[in-house]
């Protein structure tokens, strides 16, 4: 009777078993008690969250929430093209402070590693630009300042 | 937003959407909240186990698969959870009727009707008897029952959830169902 109620039957033995209840009260009286009993169990109403159960929640997504929409993603836009451009600056600096001790002049250097430099910082910048938002990511905690159960 | 299913919510969430994290937060936050007390009968632990499901869920949304429902998902970061919690405490044999009874945890749940206080009573002392009794079921069982007749979940999304094959799943049901019934069974009066 419980595979009947619990609709578990093929077709044909669901059929036979309806024929049976047709004729034979102490079944039906069967079926019915499991439909209640599966119905009290499904009725019962549903434990709602406190107000302080509903805050704490809350608060643990707003902590998750600011952590990825916000600055995550603004360091990964920027932090590649910042650091290119730190690179870059460096690189200029120490040519400029060369020269201005007469190590070494400008026009030398542009004219010697030129093309080799700028093909370099171009790769440079591409591969810094495509890998450091990875490496960001790859650092990021999961929920800053959460603690998990279990 | 409402209106989008759950997987189409959870997609939203693992782009950082605040406004899809809501609404299934609205959806799933008392459900879980009951699932867990349904089987520990400790509302703190049972808010902290809801509480860190959700969190959990939108922690990893990135990952999740269609492969199953969200819902089946979802509750088996819950189940999990509880079933660790078991495993820390020994299952510390406290009834669920009592922790229900002591802390009146589930008394304010009564729905808005307009019954007599005597039916209310009796009412109330029919869920106790059915809580107990669902209590008194070997873990596994009791488990199966909660998550079909109250999650509402099938035989394959409880089998995903409990890690047991289908055919298992279906023969707790069937027998948490009759040693429900029967420890159910109105005592004759003899008098």
């Amino acid at each position: 009777m419980v595979s009947y109620v619990l609709g578990d039957l093929t077709e044909d033995m669901a059929r036979a078993c309806q024929a049976h209840l047709d004729r034979c009260a102490n079944c039906r009286e069967t079926v019915a008690s499991f439909d209640n009993l599966i119905s009290a169990i499904a009725s019962e109403p549903e434990t709602m969250p406190s107000a302080f159960e509903s805050a704490a929640l809350a608060a643990a997504l707003a902590q998750f929430h600011v952590h990825r929409s916000a600055v995550a993603p603004a360091l990964q836009e920027f932090s590649g093209f910042v650091l290119a451009s730190v690179a870059a600056f460096a690189v200029v600096a120490t040519v400029v402070a060369l020269q201005s001790l007469g190590v070494v002049s400008v026009v030398s250097v542009v004219t010697a590693v030129g093309p080799a430099a700028l093909a370099l910082t171009v790769v440079a910048v591409i591969f810094i630009s495509s890998f450091l938002p990875i490496a960001v990511t790859a650092r990021r905690r999961p929920l800053n300042g959460m603690t998990f159960r279990g | 937003m409402s209106d989008l299913s759950d997987e189409e919510l959870i997609a939203r969430c693992a782009g950082g959407d605040r406004s899809a994290m809501d609404v299934l937060v609205s959806r799933y936050h008392g459900k879980l909240l009951d699932f867990a007390l349904r089987h520990l009968g400790d509302r703190e632990t049972s808010a902290d186990i809801a509480q860190t499901t959700l969190v959990r869920a939108f922690q990893s949304a990135g990952t999740y698969r269609t492969k199953a429902t969200f819902k089946t998902w979802l509750y088996t970061i819950a189940f999990n959870l509880v079933r660790e919690e078991f495993r820390t405490r020994s299952r510390r044999k406290e009834s669920l009727l009592s922790v229900l009874e002591d802390r009146g945890e589930l008394a304010p749940q009564e729905p808005a009707d307009d019954r007599s206080p005597e039916d209310l009573a009796i009412g109330r002392i029919a869920s106790q008897a059915l809580w107990r009794a669902v209590d008194e079921l070997p873990e596994q069982h009791r488990s199966a029952v909660i998550l079909r007749f109250r999650v509402g979940l099938n035989y394959r999304e409880i089998s995903v959830v409990m890690g047991a094959p289908s055919g298992t799943v279906k023969s707790w049901v069937h027998y948490a169902l009759k040693a429900l019934r029967k420890s159910l069974e109105p005592t004759k009066c003899e008098g």
